[in-house]
């Protein structure tokens, strides 16, 4: 028999401690998902629910009252391609942010990487993320959305931005909300704002309009959501649009003639996502650090 | 080799008056401070050797809890350093990681999934935790609905199944009703056979004194006494009195002979159970002593000859084989003044003496000590034997009967050994005065039969 080296317990492996024990995991995401609708009448089906609502006021309010539906056509997919990535990446955070203080009892008697309980939520949003995105493209089918490498492309992408930000943030926010519970509270603002800082309900052209072509655009157009809702518009909303309008050189337009998507959108996208792996990199460095006082702090 | 070593280990806890802005602008105005530090553990050294079964004991607030969460790496220490040799998995509350909207089924898969176990050892396992748990049939139920019973039952089961090398116990010894206690304790004594560590957090010194090998006393975060269990037992709990002392003193040597005993029969159930299979493979196995005793009977029935037994006491297997023999040729010999001489631990000379033979029907009693009647006996009845049951517990007196009584032996004959095996010590009476006599005759035989997890067999002669 090999004889184990004496090691200091509880020094885990972050993340990809997580990534080994990639059974517990499973059996936490679907705990999740079990507890979460048990005993309720419609279970899963609150999250078609949830979305159709916000979907419904959206698009009554700003796309039919505020006349949206005319500047952009296929609104409804325009607007929906964005609500289905944006409410994945609201989700994820809300439900890390309380991941680590739901699950006190067990972060107070047996170790496990802790980095185990954001990463579930993360995975229960991305599985609560799926009905959305069929609907999503069942819509786009209807609207004439035929399969190519950049619609999939541009999807993966913004799947991937979304789910590495939506990690990170979960783990900072988790780990912060341990030691001041009102961080809770500020995750809750940030959800009422996130839909409106991205071209989600309007198009992207609104903030060119009010901005020219200065500073505030790119800081505006920076935001590595902004990118991945453009991103999830360019793979489901743009295939499905029934009025294309197109530059000679085939750049896809609004019926105004702007642009439908910023210049180099797929490079854009690269570059988010390679912020938000390093911001990822960070916030486990972060959450590692204060993960060591979780116990006594709960 | 030590397998757990904590090394000048301080952990101090911070303790906030104020959580609000509000309190906190309160408490500055009063120039109170906005909080405390507070030291649990303070430049604590333990080793824990492998195998070794560790008490931490103290009074409410020493640091007992604090110390296993170290060990177990929930928390982390701000001085010095803690280190562990292989899988730890901690009884620090069992339950923790059972979720009241999951059956009981999921929960045992989840919580050993939380302990460490893989799919495949949770499965080999499974039998072992739902028999551990007694849940079986709440397995499909919501784990809400438990009483709190079958709460810390399941909990348990599943923790106790893991396979840790180090466990660590707080306080859950307490768990469930008086059977499942010792169901419990029983299972930690167990996995302390194994060779695995333990360390168990305990107020009941009862338990620990009976677990444990050596015991640590904290006292305000610091080692106040190490050593043998018995001396921290008495050192947190000073005797009350010389009375209560000696109490003490001899509580602890009846618990050491009762657990030496029970050590012993284990090992003798044991090396039965091997001999068993070595020699007797085939032989069937009957449930009780009338059982084994009917069976040898009835594969005599046939035989001609006398039936004799050594050692009537109160005549009871003597009647049941007079029945078996139409009451024809059937001899009981006996002293009835009880053993000849010491026989195993609790049988002293004198014991099974009767104040007066029995009256046994049909049966001839041969009085006196086997040495002095047999030879005469047989003298008066020279036919053979076809059925001798061997009841006289004692090396010399089995030696006796075989060698006067075991050449009147036909093929055929039966002989049933009352005390052949099963006990400590058996090797040393009649199981030696049989082989002995096999190795000097040369007899041919074979077993016929056995009692389960008792002491009796059957030996039929071949030739």
């Amino acid at each position: 028999m090999t004889v184990p080296p004496l090691t200091a317990p509880g020094r885990g492996g972050g993340l990809l401690e997580v990534a080994r024990r990639r059974y517990l995991l499973r059996l936490l995401v679907r705990r999740e998902l079990r507890s979460r609708y048990q005993g309720s009448l419609l279970g899963l089906g609150w999250s078609y629910v949830r979305p159709a609502v916000s979907f419904a006021v959206y698009f009554f309010v700003v796309g039919v009252f505020l006349k949206m539906s005319k500047a952009i056509p296929g609104y409804p997919v325009f607007l929906f391609s964005g609500m289905v990535v944006i409410s994945f990446f609201t989700e994820t955070l809300i439900t890390s942010t309380w991941s680590v203080i739901g699950n006190a009892p067990l972060v107070q008697k047996i170790y496990l990487p802790r980095e185990m309980f954001p990463a579930s939520s993360a995975l229960v949003s991305a599985v609560h993320m799926l009905p959305g995105l069929a609907i999503l493209w069942i819509g786009a089918l209807v609207g004439g959305w035929t399969p190519s490498a950049l619609g999939f492309g541009s999807m993966a992408l913004g799947f991937a931005i979304v789910a590495v930000l939506g990690l990170a943030f979960g783990l900072l926010f988790a780990a912060i909300n341990v030691f001041f519970r009102d961080f809770g509270q500020v995750v809750d603002i940030l959800n009422i704002v996130i839909p409106w800082t991205v071209p989600m309900i309007y198009p992207w052209t609104a903030v060119q309009e009010a901005t020219g072509n200065g500073l505030g655009l790119q800081i505006y157009l920076a935001n590595p959501l902004a990118t991945a809702t453009l991103l999830f518009q360019r793979a489901f909303w743009w295939p499905a649009n029934p009025h294309k309008a197109e530059l000679p050189d085939g750049t896809p337009t609004f019926p105004d003639g702007r642009h439908a998507f910023p210049d180099h959108l797929t490079v854009r996208g690269l570059a988010s996502l390679l912020a938000a792996v390093v911001l990822l990199g960070l916030a486990q460095m972060v959450f590692f650090r204060l993960q060591r006082r979780f116990a006594q702090e709960l | 080799m030590e397998s757990i070593v904590v090394d000048g280990v301080t952990k101090r806890f911070t303790l906030r008056h104020a959580h609000s802005i509000k309190e906190m602008t309160v408490r500055a105005a009063r120039r109170q401070s906005l909080s405390e530090r507070f030291t649990a553990l303070d430049e604590v050294s333990v080793t824990v050797e492998q195998g070794e079964s560790l008490a931490l004991m103290g009074l409410n607030g020493s640091g007992k809890s604090t110390l296993l969460k170290l060990i177990s790496g929930v928390m982390q220490p701000d001085g010095g350093s803690v280190g562990v040799r292989g899988r730890v998995a901690g009884l620090i509350e069992v339950g923790a990681g059972l979720h009241p909207d999951l059956t009981g089924r999921e929960n045992i898969f989840l919580n050993a999934a939380i302990l460490g176990m893989s799919k495949a050892e949770t499965e080999a396992k499974y039998d072992e935790i739902v028999a551990f748990s007694e849940i079986e049939k709440f397995l499909d139920t919501q784990v809400k609905f438990y009483s709190s019973g079958m709460f810390m039952r399941l909990g348990f089961a599943v923790a106790v199944h893991t396979d840790p090398d180090i466990f660590l116990v707080d306080e859950v010894l307490a768990v469930g009703d008086p059977p499942f206690q010792k169901k419990c304790l029983d299972r930690i004594e167990e996995l302390h056979d194994e060779g695995r560590t333990l360390v168990i957090v305990s107020h009941d010194m009862g338990t620990l004194e009976k677990v444990c090998g050596r015991g640590v006393v904290l006292r305000e975060g610091r080692v106040a006494f190490e050593g043998d269990i018995a001396d921290a037992v008495d050192f947190l709990a000073p005797p009350d009195s010389p009375l209560d002392a000696a109490r003490r003193q001899r509580g602890r040597e009846e618990a050491k002979l009762a657990a030496a005993t029970l050590k012993e029969e284990k090992a003798a159930a044991t090396e039965t159970a091997t001999l068993i299979e070595e020699i007797m493979p085939d032989a069937p196995a009957f449930a009780d002593p009338q059982a084994t005793l009917e069976h040898a009977l009835s594969l005599a029935e046939g035989q001609e000859g006398m039936a004799l037994e050594f050692g009537v006491f109160s005549g009871r297997t003597l009647r049941t084989i007079t029945a078996a023999r139409d009451g024809k040729n059937v001899f009981g010999f006996d002293s009835f003044e009880g053993l000849p001489e010491d026989w195993r631990e609790g049988f002293p000379v004198g014991t099974f003496a009767v104040d007066e033979p029995p009256e046994v029907l049909g049966a001839e009693l041969v009085v006196g000590l086997f040495d002095d009647t047999l030879p005469g006996f047989l003298e008066e009845h020279p036919e053979p034997v076809a059925f001798l049951h061997v009841d006289a517990d004692l090396y010399s007196s089995a030696r006796t009967v075989l060698h006067h009584a075991g050449p009147r032996l036909r093929p055929g004959s039966v002989i049933v050994f009352d005390e052949f095996f099963g006990y400590p010590g058996w090797r040393d009476h009649e199981y030696r005065a049989w082989t002995e006599y096999v190795e000097r005759t040369g007899l041919r035989f074979t077993y016929e039969g056995y009692t389960r997890d008792n002491e009796q067999a059957i030996v039929r002669i071949t030739e």
